[in-house]
């Protein structure tokens, strides 16, 4: 009895004595997520339909297919030897790969019936038509897919929506480059909220060339307020080249217009 | 074609026109940015280089003195100088000669050098503000005068900084005025905008009350009991002469100078009763302003000099009013709260500032002049009272006793970065912002 009650009284203490251990911090691994993706000429869309993917990530995909083909016949001869013909029947490495092996002969089983026993016959010869239904339908999917992969990716009438962007149907990981301009630019402004809250605008003109390098500026529509125009300056001065070259020359109107604070 | 008809076409024409500009101005721009990722401009603050002998502790003040006045400003975030390279230790006295790679490495979009020179006479400061994005000289002054003057010379570039990038003067070379217990009486001092030199400036030896600095010339009027009576004085600062304006009967508190420097707004007693007045420069009576059974105090002029904001308790609970100077109508401002006092007009026109009771406390508000966006600039315990504009509308000054005796607090327009100005110890309230000195 007297035990019984030293460990209630022990567990209590525990409980509440918890809140007052200091707890040990553990220092959490930083994670720095860099939403600035290089621009490429034609970046994904988030529509679901434009995620089939087109020539270029379907060479790769071939290209890393190979080696797991021969590992999968490689292994094949082993499952025969060591494994009951029950196992090797089943057809899952198939389904996972149907693009590449589409020719691919199912597995010969021997089967050893007792004659001794007609039920145990009836069993084996309904579990050798389940299996021949089972190989039917896979090599029905495989044909599925083959005409599926052979069709054309769908387009939109967006071809240059930047990545996320509803109507864009791209098919590189990236912005487009007015997206990286703008998150450039933001990150450059630096605007005193002296000058929010005045309906303060401007609007510049930039020139890239082919090369990605700046070759114009010009304050297309200046604010009225030279010093609003000097930080709209200061900002875009410092974008003097993009991360990779557009490959044509690139001509933006850039509107600077501050929401206003309450 | 009638004449008529050649009328409708042009009509007709000038309408398409019109038209087709709405339509390519509504074209609007391939990208949009409404948002800017820094709200203050990084800025490198290099430390003054000595061409000949070292003055360090002068070095040191005025850098001091320059990066306060900045970092109240507001406008800018300072670069760390322990990242400086070695053009922070060079004399450039023009934009060639600076390594703009250096600063741009280091992310400043611009960068204040200077250099002093110790002669004979006293001291020469070479002072400039180059923008390292454009490569070119902001801000280039030179200023000669006794080493002693480093104060103020740093608050005069500061002055200088703020215009080159807003287009609008500083106020750091400015006075402060107020009233201190530390001598044993209430008395007026005065001192720099940031709290320094303070020196007594009345010996009155009884009570001394709610200075003003008039508008133009280098005077004060403040109320003083020194005769008994709280009666309204002048006192002109470096001539030290001072003369008793207004003794009514009863009270003369709360003297405020117009804008033009011609009329004083006070509150007087004389026919029993707290009313506004306004009284001449030379103490005589020019016009009543208000006439309720309520008390009437604490007049403040609109910067255009057409209206006072004033306390009454005409309606009941202390709330702030304006009144017309030519008309005479009175509007009430506040509805709000159960105590609002001490109204300060900005000198832009666009806010009035004032402190509400809430909650056992004052606290500082603003509001528009027509009654409109109040907002509340000051929270938590502490009395905040007594606010003033500085004169170019960025800062507000006013007293706060949160940690016990009421100290003076300076703070940005819009409620942030207050901080406690460096007076001497004793109690300090009822603050007075000159113009620029």
């Amino acid at each position: 009895m007297l035990l019984l009650s030293l460990l209630l009284h022990g567990a209590l203490l525990l409980f509440f004595s918890a809140p007052l251990v200091p707890r040990l911090d553990t220092p959490r691994p930083v994670y720095q997520v860099d939403l600035l993706s290089a621009p490429v000429k034609s970046p994904r869309a988030g529509r679901p339909d434009a995620g089939k993917k087109p020539a270029v990530t379907k060479k790769k995909a071939v290209a890393k297919a190979e080696p797991k083909v021969e590992k999968k016949t490689g292994k094949a001869p082993e499952v025969k030897k060591t494994e009951p013909p029950k196992k090797s029947v089943v057809a899952k490495p198939v389904v996972k790969e149907p693009v590449v092996t589409p020719v691919k002969t199912p597995p010969r089983t021997e089967v050893k019936v007792d004659p001794s026993s007609p039920q145990q016959t009836q069993d084996v010869i309904a579990e050798m038509r389940r299996k021949q239904e089972q190989r039917q339908r896979i090599e029905d999917l495989k044909r599925q897919l083959a005409t599926l992969s052979a069709s054309p990716s769908p387009q939109t009438s967006v071809p240059q929506a930047p990545l996320g962007a509803v109507a864009g149907t791209g098919h590189e990981t990236g912005a487009d480059f007015a997206s990286w301009i703008k998150q450039a630019i933001v990150e450059a402004w630096a605007l005193p909220d002296h000058y929010r809250n005045r309906g303060l605008w401007c609007e510049v003109e930039l020139r890239f060339d082919y090369r990605g390098y700046r070759v114009g500026y010009l304050m297309v529509r200046p604010s009225g307020d030279g010093y609003f125009d000097a930080t709209v300056k200061r900002a875009v001065m410092q974008l003097e080249q993009l991360p990779s070259a557009p490959g044509k020359s690139l001509n933006l109107s850039i509107k600077f217009d501050p929401k206003e604070l309450l | 074609m009638n004449p008529l008809s050649k009328k409708y076409v042009h009509i007709l024409l000038l309408g398409l026109c019109g038209l087709l500009l709405n339509l390519t101005l509504a074209l609007g721009a391939d990208i949009v940015i409404d948002e800017a990722g820094q709200r203050a401009i990084p800025l490198a603050h290099t430390a003054l280089v000595a061409e000949s002998r070292i003055a360090a502790d002068m070095a040191q003040t005025f850098d001091g003195v320059l990066g306060g006045d900045l970092d109240l400003s507001g406008l800018f975030a300072p670069v760390d100088p322990a990242s400086f390279l070695d053009d922070a230790r060079r004399v450039t006295p023009t934009s060639s000669q600076v390594n703009f790679a250096q600063w741009r490495l280091l992310g400043a979009q611009m960068v204040i050098k200077g250099s002093y020179e110790l002669t004979a006479d006293g001291l020469i400061l070479k002072m400039r503000l180059y923008d390292v994005i454009n490569r070119r000289l902001l801000l280039g002054q030179n200023y000669q005068g006794r080493v002693a003057d480093a104060r103020r010379m740093a608050h005069r570039f500061a002055d200088q900084v703020l215009k080159s990038i807003t287009g609008k003067e500083g106020a750091f070379d400015t006075r402060i005025a107020y009233i201190s217990n530390r001598g044993g009486h209430k008395e007026l001092y005065l001192a720099e905008s940031d709290g320094y030199d303070a020196r007594r400036i009345t010996d009155h030896r009884s009570l001394v009350l709610n200075p003003d600095f008039s508008p133009q010339g280098r005077e004060l009027i403040f109320t003083s009991y020194r005769a008994g009576n709280p009666d309204l004085y002048r006192k002109e600062i470096y001539t030290g002469k001072e003369a008793r304006i207004s003794r009514q009967e009863g009270l003369n508190i709360a003297g405020r100078y117009n804008p033009g420097n011609s009329e004083i707004a006070l509150t007087l007693s004389r026919d029993g009763n707290a009313e506004l007045y306004l009284i001449g420069l030379d103490g005589r009576l020019h016009k009543r302003l208000t006439n309720s059974w309520g008390i009437d105090v604490d007049p403040s002029w609109s910067p255009l000099g057409d209206k006072v904001a004033f306390v009454s308790s005409r309606q009941g609970n202390p709330h702030i009013f304006v009144v017309d100077v030519l008309s005479g109508v009175v509007s009430r401002l506040t509805s709000a709260g159960k105590y609002n006092a001490t109204p300060a007009w900005s000198p832009d026109g666009k806010w009035i500032v004032f402190s509400r009771l809430e909650e056992g406390f004052f606290n500082l508000y603003r509001i528009r002049p027509d009654g409109t966006g109040e907002r509340q600039l000051t929270f938590g315990a502490g009395n905040k009272e007594h606010p003033r504009w500085s004169p170019d509308g960025r800062f507000i000054l006013y007293s706060n006793d949160h940690s016990g005796p009421k100290r003076l607090y300076v703070m940005r327009a819009d409620g942030s970065g207050a901080r406690e100005l460096s007076l001497p110890a004793g109690s300090c309230s009822h603050p007075a912002w000159s113009m620029r000195w």
